[in-house]
């Protein structure tokens, strides 16, 4: 009885850890929101890529506070063309040109071959955005919203930090190749000085009583 | 047949000539021993790279949680000064905005020797990363930030607010990274539970055309 018990507590805790570790083990990473934004922590001007943890994949713009405006990745394959969109302004109900909530019309007018609608790149971004210049409270995390092919609505986060990128904090290039401060630089001048100087002074004084003595042979 | 005293000067003579030449060529020897400063823009250069020192490097030690008690933050004021013992550097720190390429702030070439807070992020002390940049070099020799990739873990770094209180951090982990599309925004800027520090600097190769090629980033917690 004990064991049967025990065996009942053991298999409600995988099944409460396995329900847990759903969403994860399919491979979303802002938990039930399904959209993936990456970078997640970008500054002004930065670009990010959207995308969708959801069968359909995603499809359309995203919108956020946080971008200036969003665009639809179409694959490149799909004639190339783009959708802009300006995702402030983004409600999820005007993209009808571009038939997001019907999984089984061509986006863009375009001929969808049937391959492209099984996914091979559903994990593919499927929308990029550009981040605000102004406006922005650094910190501050934005939510991201977006569609599924299937119409369902998605979730995610962007926090924008202020800045982003690499810092120009470099000027010279005397530090190339080494990790010592100045002073190794400035130790190595003196001593080329320091030789440089005894090697004269040496050169003129042997010059001097050469002359010196060849003057007194021929006195 | 010649004298002892025509003996005496050749002898002389002699010495005195090994003595000359012995003192050029020691002299020659000592030149070429040290390395010559050839290029100060280090455009010649491309293939050294700067780059963290041994065993400075532990990123775990960013990922994970900080030590219990957790460090409480303290209310925003502005840093004044930062010092490093480790690297015997006590620097001036100034408020800047982002460049406007929406990079960290750096200092201008004439203040090399003073530091950058990004003020549009949480001050030292406020809770999440702040951002203090200074340079590595300039073409006159090392700047604020020389040796920052050779910052040991554990290492101490004080910063006084304009509010006259010190807050104290240290160091976790000294990192570097390319400055590329891989640049790791969220690690480096992203939002932390705990009050931290970013203390940036270049490194990798240089080049006159583009500068350094990468980031060097100390990361450090605030003691609890």
């Amino acid at each position: 009885m004990k064991t049967r018990s025990l065996a009942t507590v053991a298999a409600a805790s995988a099944a409460l850890v396995l329900s847990m570790a759903g969403p994860a083990l399919a491979g979303g990473e802002t938990g039930t929101g399904g959209l993936t934004v990456h970078p997640s922590t970008a500054g002004p001007g930065a670009t990010v890529q959207i995308t969708a943890h959801c069968k359909a994949g995603g499809q359309g713009t995203v919108a956020s506070l946080a971008f200036e405006h969003s665009q639809a990745h179409t694959g490149g394959h799909h004639h190339g063309r783009h959708h802009h969109h300006d995702g402030r302004h983004h409600d999820g109900r005007h993209h009808d040109h571009n038939n997001m909530l019907d999984d089984s019309k061509p986006a863009d007018g375009s001929t969808h071959h049937p391959t492209h609608k099984k996914g091979h790149h559903h994990h593919a971004p499927f929308a990029s955005a550009k981040v605000m210049h102004q406006g922005l409270t650094p910190g501050k995390t934005y939510q991201v919203t977006g569609y599924c092919k299937d119409g369902r609505p998605l979730t995610g986060n962007f926090t924008f930090s202020g800045v982003s990128g690499g810092a120009h904090a470099g000027l010279g290039g005397l530090a190339s190749g080494t990790q010592s401060s100045g002073s190794g630089m400035s130790t190595t001048t003196t001593a080329a000085a320091a030789a440089g100087g005894l090697a004269v002074a040496g050169l003129a004084g042997y010059l001097m009583v050469w002359r010196r003595r060849a003057n007194a042979d021929k006195a | 047949m010649t004298t002892r005293q025509q003996r005496i000067a050749l002898r002389g003579r002699r010495l005195e000539t090994v003595a000359a030449m012995a003192t050029v060529l020691a002299a020659a020897a000592l030149c070429g021993a040290v390395p010559v400063k050839e290029d100060t823009s280090g455009a010649g250069r491309p293939n050294e790279r700067t780059t963290v020192a041994a065993g400075v490097s532990r990123p775990e030690a960013v990922d994970t949680r900080p030590p219990s008690p957790e460090p409480e933050p303290v209310e925003r004021a502005e840093p004044v000064r930062l010092s490093i013992p480790q690297l015997g550097a006590y620097l001036e720190v100034f408020a800047a905005d982002a460049e406007k390429d929406g990079t960290p702030p750096v200092p201008d070439e004439k203040e090399a020797d003073k530091v950058a807070w990004y003020q549009g992020g949480p001050s030292p002390g406020e809770r999440g990363p702040a951002l203090l940049v200074g340079h590595l070099d300039t073409v006159e020799g090392p700047a604020a930030f020389a040796g920052l990739g050779s910052l040991k873990p554990g290492a101490e770094i004080r910063i006084e607010r304009d509010d006259r209180s010190t807050v104290v951090f240290t160091v976790d982990s000294v990192e570097q990274y390319q400055k590329d599309d891989n640049y790791p925004n969220e690690r480096v800027y992203g939002p932390t539970q705990t009050p931290q520090l970013r203390l940036i600097t270049c490194g990798g190769g240089f080049t006159k055309e583009n500068g350094y090629d990468a980031n060097i980033v100390a990361f450090a917690s605030m003691r609890g």
